[in-house]
């Protein structure tokens, strides 16, 4: 946890968008509010704070026009850390180190940061949530789609949601990301893949086991099953990465066994996850 | 009452142990954990075999391959249930002489009828045994009635004339305490007072041979007539053809000259008959076993002509080495008789002379039918320990085997009376055929049905019958006898051929033959506790529910666990 101090004082949250709507504070939001900076004038419509009626124009147009400003908003993040049993080791220490760190950038933007663990119970810390993070066991037996469909999650409107997970459950992109994606003001997909689930190596005679779910198969591990494998792994992470990337949201694949210093000065800064500061 | 037909098919059950094995070693594979099982979805699943023992993870899957191989081993072993159920049950002898022949289909009608009025042929039982010296089970032991008379279809009876006694006595060990016998026979005249009699004959006219014999030159039959009319009748001898008439009950004898080297001779009658098994004879060329013997006393002295007249008297002997007579001198050699002691046996004087008791030993063929009464033994020694006495007075042997087959005679025939004694040809007589018996080859070439066929040999050797099928021969030292000399014909041995005919004028005579039994007080019924199983329900039961265990496993438990 160390490293995410270190790395929060170097970079910073860098999302490609800001938040539509949040409560108001110093971060300024892609919609209209109240704050003083103006935006624009439009026709005024029932339901319009009459505060911001502008009566000059009232006056040369005849007509009741108001006054757009940017709305200040006060941003929030959502960390959400997927806990099940397929983190284990660097990939699971990593991941949560990464955990902290967002929500470091978070606190460190003035941001509400709430973190959210989804093991078989969704557990959310918007306090010290280092602990938490430090002591995490990854033990979820329940993929993410089984989880967000038996619980909602009640994440902040607008958020910057940040999704840490290694997405290997069957699920489908589009479904997935709209009950993250909902209402958020930015939507990130991380997946954390250790090196054997990139590209798994190792031919011969296995029985397969799901860590998660405990389902055994009997297979043959060849050099032609290991490519159909990528192959399969290739379509998931199109499918994550397109719909991120029409929500202009962000996806990175981490490789768990580099460092998250190594992820922030590669696929979280090209992703535009983070940023220098 | 649970029961196994096949109790052999329980190692059928050792497929448990190997299922329970496959299911421990099913999965060789290396556990590899992975986060992501759905990518490898589309490979190829493996064969469940193994090497590296797993936990049972399929219960269900064992508990119902377990309970189908119990089933099945069940239905290998013949598990049946069966239940006691009392039946009738019909004991037969059937006699199985000759004579029977005659009576065509009446003995297995009559059996039929004994058996309906009993109960369902299908649910009686039967049990028939054929009379002979030595009765056999023909149907049976209690045999379904129906069953067992479809077997009687193949029944020829052949046997001579015999006693009824052995069949009777093995018939009440399958009877119950008490019960009674049904006896089927032709001649009801004959049967004891503890059997009910089923009588299928009737008196018939039928000429037959009674007697045949081949010598060197010759063949003779005895043609006998034993009906009450006059018959005609083809005698057919290798070809020649010779007409005979005989009158009522008269017999006449036949004389034909054959050939030496002719080899085996069949004499038949022609002409309709009630029995054809006394119509035919068929006679092997008799060779002689010679004998070779040697003397080696003077023979211008009282002894020498004494030892020679004996053995004039003796079929078959000539001059050569086959047996010695020499006087009492030590010899190291084979089937010598040394008459008077070897001095190195002796082991005090001459004894006074004797007038007996003799006690001979029974058991050797060489005193077969020796009587020594009357004979005055003299000139004998006491003898040293150690030698097998056959001819003893008091503690004096006078007769003994020295060595194997040499024999001492212990005596001074100068001063005996021996000579004089039935006992002293009879001696040569027993010494002879001994050695005759001792040399390779059939002792007799045409026996009569029942007799025994002796072949001396060093060898194995073969038998086969008239039916072609091997016949079993019984060792006895350097001699194989053949037991089973029942069916008429040509029998082979070795290298050698005899024969064996029927020749039974008792079984030829057809007129004392008769229907007629005494009356019956009472119904023979004996009973029997049988089992019925109740195999076809189990059996289809358990094989049924085997095969749905085993298609419910490989269905749907099947696409449970893969």
């Amino acid at each position: 946890m160390k490293e995410a101090h270190a790395l929060a004082s170097q970079y910073e949250l860098a999302l490609g968008v800001l938040p539509f709507r949040g409560l108001p504070g110093d971060a300024i939001s892609r919609g209209v509010g109240s704050s003083v900076e103006f935006q624009d004038f439009r026709p005024y419509v029932p339901g319009d704070d009459p505060r911001h009626i502008d009566w000059n124009a009232v006056a040369r147009t005849d007509q009741l026009i108001v006054r757009l400003h940017r709305e200040e908003v006060r941003l929030s993040v959502d960390v959400l850390l997927d806990a099940s049993r397929s983190f284990s080791g660097p990939k699971a220490e990593r991941a949560a180190t990464a955990a902290h760190l967002f929500a470091l950038l978070g606190r460190s933007a003035g941001a509400r940061v709430a973190v959210w663990t989804l093991g078989d119970e969704i557990d959310c810390r918007r306090e010290d949530f280092e602990p938490m993070l430090t002591r995490l066991a990854f033990e979820g037996k329940r993929s993410l789609t089984d989880l967000l469909e038996r619980r909602g999650l009640s994440l902040s409107p607008g958020s910057v949601r940040i999704l840490i997970s290694d997405f290997l459950f069957p699920h489908d992109a589009t479904t997935l990301f709209a009950r993250i994606g909902r209402g958020a003001g930015a939507v990130a997909f991380l997946q954390v893949l250790s090196k054997e689930e990139r590209a798994p190596s190792g031919e011969g005679h296995f029985r397969m086991i799901d860590v998660e779910t405990g389902e055994e198969r009997p297979l043959v591990v060849s050099t032609a099953s290991i490519e159909r494998y990528a192959g399969r792994l290739r379509r998931l992470q199109e499918g994550l990465s397109s719909i991120c990337r029409a929500h202009r949201g962000a996806f990175a694949v981490l490789p768990a066994e580099e460092t998250v210093e190594a992820w922030c000065r590669g696929p979280l800064l090209e992703a535009g996850v983070v940023c220098s500061r | 009452m649970f029961a196994l037909t096949n109790p052999w098919g329980l190692l059928a059950l050792g497929a448990i142990p190997a299922i329970v094995a496959i299911y421990f070693f099913r999965r060789r594979l290396r556990p590899r954990p992975v986060a992501g099982l759905f990518l490898w979805n589309e490979e190829a699943q493996l064969p469940p075999s193994g090497r590296t023992r797993s936990r049972i993870e399929t219960p269900l899957s064992l508990f119902l391959e377990i309970v189908a191989a119990l089933l099945l081993g069940a239905l290998v072993a013949g598990a049946e249930w069966r239940r006691d159920e009392v039946a009738p049950h019909c004991v037969v002898v059937l006699d199985h002489s000759a004579s029977m022949r005659a009576a065509g289909e009446r003995p297995a009608d009559a059996i039929r009828k004994r058996c309906e009025e009993l109960g369902r042929l299908d649910h009686v039982r039967l049990t028939v045994i054929l009379s002979g010296p030595r009765p056999v089970v023909a149907v049976g032991p209690a045999s379904v009635a129906r069953d067992g008379l479809e077997k009687l279809r193949s029944w020829s009876p052949q046997l001579p004339h015999h006693s009824f006694a052995p069949a009777v006595a093995l018939a009440h060990r399958f009877a119950d305490a008490g019960g009674r016998i049904v006896l089927v026979t032709d001649r009801p005249d004959l049967a004891g007072p503890d059997v009910e009699i089923l009588a299928v004959g009737r008196p018939l006219p039928n000429v037959g041979i009674t007697l045949a014999e081949r010598t060197s030159g010759t063949v003779t039959v005895r043609v006998v007539n034993h009906g009450s009319e006059s018959a005609t009748r083809t005698v057919v001898v290798g070809g020649r053809r010779e007409s005979i008439s005989l009158g009522p009950r008269r017999e006449i004898a036949l004389t034909w000259p054959v050939a030496p080297e002719e080899g085996i001779v069949t004499v038949e009658l022609e002409g309709e008959d009630a029995l054809d098994l006394d119509n035919r004879v068929l006679l092997a060329p008799p060779r002689k076993r010679r004998v070779g013997v040697r003397s080696e006393f003077d023979a211008r002295t009282p002894v020498g002509q004494r030892i020679a007249k004996a053995f004039r008297s003796v079929p078959d002997v000539e001059d050569g080495n086959d047996i010695v007579i020499r006087p009492g001198a030590g010899s190291s050699s084979r089937w010598v008789l040394i008459i008077g002691t070897p001095a190195e046996l002796r082991t005090g004087e001459a004894l006074d002379p004797m007038l007996g008791p003799y006690l001979a030993d029974p058991s050797s063929p060489l005193m077969e039918e020796l009587d020594f009464r009357g004979v005055i033994w003299s000139g004998a020694f006491p003898v040293k320990p150690g030698v097998q006495p056959l001819l003893s007075a008091g503690d004096h042997p006078l007769l003994f085997e020295w060595t194997p087959r040499t024999w001492v005679l212990n005596i001074d025939p100068a001063r005996s009376n021996l000579h004089k004694s039935p006992a002293w040809p009879m001696l040569f007589h027993n010494l002879v055929e001994m050695r005759r018996a001792e040399m390779p080859g059939l002792h007799r070439w045409n026996l009569r049905q029942g007799e025994i066929a002796t072949y001396t040999t060093e060898e194995t050797v073969e038998a086969k019958g008239p039916d072609g099928l091997p016949r079993i021969t019984v060792p006895f030292r350097n001699r194989v006898q053949v037991l089973d000399t029942w069916m008429p014909g040509r029998y082979s041995i070795g290298s050698e051929e005899f024969v064996v005919n029927f020749l039974d004028s008792k079984e030829s005579d057809l007129t004392a033959g008769s229907d007629l039994a005494p009356p019956r007080t009472e119904t023979v019924r004996n009973e029997m506790v049988t089992q019925r199983t109740s195999w076809p329900w189990i059996g289809v039961g358990a094989s049924f529910l085997a095969l749905l265990l085993v298609a419910l496993n490989l269905g749907w438990l099947g696409r449970r666990h893969v």
